[in-house]
């Protein structure tokens, strides 16, 4: 997401805490509920959105050929193999993702239904003769993929020291006082934070907060007014950038 | 400021209760003027919570840890502290406005941290989340009886805490000074005063069968026997 001005958790709460007439914390929810509640939309919001783009560095375990993912992540957009030091990585490759390729238990040995080696090259369906043999063998093809959050590599990423991840985040780990919520998505949050407060009020005494409720719902979930429908829409509409540069080359192109 | 004397005094006068034998003394106008006061306090409290006109503040209060239980309400290795004064029942112990950490340094001031109110009963669910989670940085407190019990401060040392409550007035009328203030707003006084002399006359007016003065009150039921005429005198002559 190209923006890089946000707005803190405290800032959002002393909103929600109003909205909500509570500012005394004496309705039966604690801040740390509230907290809960804004860690919730942003999770939410990024879900919908992948709005959160995350870069991270990680150890290439040689032994293993395993590395897991990142708490918080739940959508790798690129993976790089790489060497040198943190500042000025070398010598990158790019690591494909390959379809059906297991290394449970770690190690280089693995099971896929297109192995290197083009074995099993017995199965009457699978027949290996499919494979362009330069390409499967070439020692240049680096390649994972994904169970249960464990990335699992070829072998032959061994002579790499580091993995590059890009991936999306579903929110933060650790909410502290640090500001980490998208300024153009700060509505949303308290929207959201208010409505799951109000739908909480609402379980302990309906009568009192049902229309309550009702209004907070619909500020959040109105299909055109609605904060969660404009915080999808700006997500979508940004990138300007990017857009008029690869409309530029399609343009070019024909 | 209206202190006790003026309007103690302007109810007898109203009552015409000023000898020394009356039905209603001064010290019957006292009670009730705290009962009547003290109900007053609490509806302007609910009314406008937060503010800190009927608050009072109590700082330095010792928070104690015992070594044994003792039945009832007193649990060893649990650090709590001892309300100074009798507060209002309000839900989710909005009788307690505040409880916050007295810290030595005082650059930082007494409203650091806060202790958020729960209760024994629900507390155990705070554990389940980590946002929730009692920690010294973020510390609840529970109230039983009297003692309000701390959560979250046991790797911490916490030796006294100040707290923010909205008392009760005393009605243990021995320990009034008659000089002091009438501690509600001034324009409940008129209030106090007709609530009092409400309670004043249901005292006068108190019917005479109403008084338990030993007679029999028994009714007779059914109907009433016939009453034979007494004979006349020349009679039985």
């Amino acid at each position: 997401m190209d923006s890089n001005d946000f707005v803190s958790i405290n800032s959002v709460l002393s909103d929600v805490l109003m909205l909500v007439d509570d500012e005394h914390l004496r309705k039966g929810m604690s801040k740390g509920y509230y907290i809960s509640g804004i860690e919730q939309a942003i999770q939410e919001i990024a879900l919908d959105t992948y709005f959160m783009v995350i870069t991270k560095d990680l150890t290439m375990d040689k032994v293993k050929f395993q590395v897991p993912m990142p708490k918080n992540a739940f959508n790798i957009r690129e993976m790089y193999l790489w060497n040198g030091s943190c500042c000025s990585p070398s010598s990158t490759v790019i690591v494909h993702w390959k379809r059906l390729y297991n290394n449970h238990n770690g190690g280089a040995g693995y099971t896929a239904k297109r192995m290197d080696d083009r074995s099993p090259n017995k199965d009457p369906f699978y027949h290996p003769f499919y494979f362009d043999k330069a390409l499967v063998d070439g020692a240049n093809l680096y390649y994972a993929n994904v169970q249960n959050g464990i990335i699992m590599f070829s072998s032959n990423c061994s002579g790499f020291d580091n993995v590059r991840l890009v991936y999306n985040g579903m929110g933060v780990d650790d909410i502290g006082d640090e500001p980490i919520i998208p300024r153009m998505l700060r509505q949303f949050v308290i929207d959201y934070s208010v409505e799951r407060a109000y739908r909480t009020l609402m379980a302990k005494d309906s009568r009192t907060y049902g229309g309550l409720w009702k209004v907070a719902e619909n500020k959040l979930n109105d299909l055109r007014t609605g904060s969660l429908y404009i915080a999808r829409k700006r997500v979508s509409s940004m990138n300007t950038w990017s857009r008029d540069s690869a409309n530029e080359y399609y343009s070019k192109k024909w | 400021m209206a202190t006790y004397r003026y309007v103690v005094n302007d109810l007898l006068q109203a009552f015409q209760q000023v000898e020394a034998t009356s039905k209603i003394t001064q010290a019957h106008v006292f009670f009730w003027v705290q009962t009547i006061a003290n109900r007053l306090r609490k509806k302007s409290i609910e009314k406008n919570y937060g503010s800190g006109d009927l608050l009072n503040i109590f700082t330095g209060i010792p928070v104690l840890k015992q070594v044994a239980s003792t039945n009832p309400n007193v649990v060893k290795g649990r650090k709590y502290f001892v309300l100074p004064r009798a507060i209002y029942d309000y839900r989710n112990e909005k009788g307690i406005n505040y409880v916050s950490y007295e810290f030595s340094d005082d650059s930082i001031g007494f409203t650091k941290i806060f202790f958020q109110p729960t209760a024994p009963s629900v507390s155990h669910r705070l554990y389940y989340s980590p946002y929730e989670k009692p920690s010294s940085r973020n510390p609840y407190f529970y109230r039983v009886h009297d003692n309000i019990y701390l959560l979250g401060v046991d790797d911490v040392t916490v030796k006294t805490v100040e707290v923010g409550l909205y008392s009760v007035l005393d009605s243990r009328i021995n320990l009034i000074n008659i000089d002091d203030t009438l501690d509600i707003d001034e324009e409940q006084i008129s209030i106090l005063r007709y609530e009092v002399l409400n309670l004043g006359r249901f005292a006068l007016m108190m019917p005479q069968d109403r008084r338990n003065d030993g007679a029999d009150t028994t009714i007779t039921q059914g109907k009433p026997t016939a009453i034979t005429a007494p004979k006349a005198e020349s009679e039985s002559q």
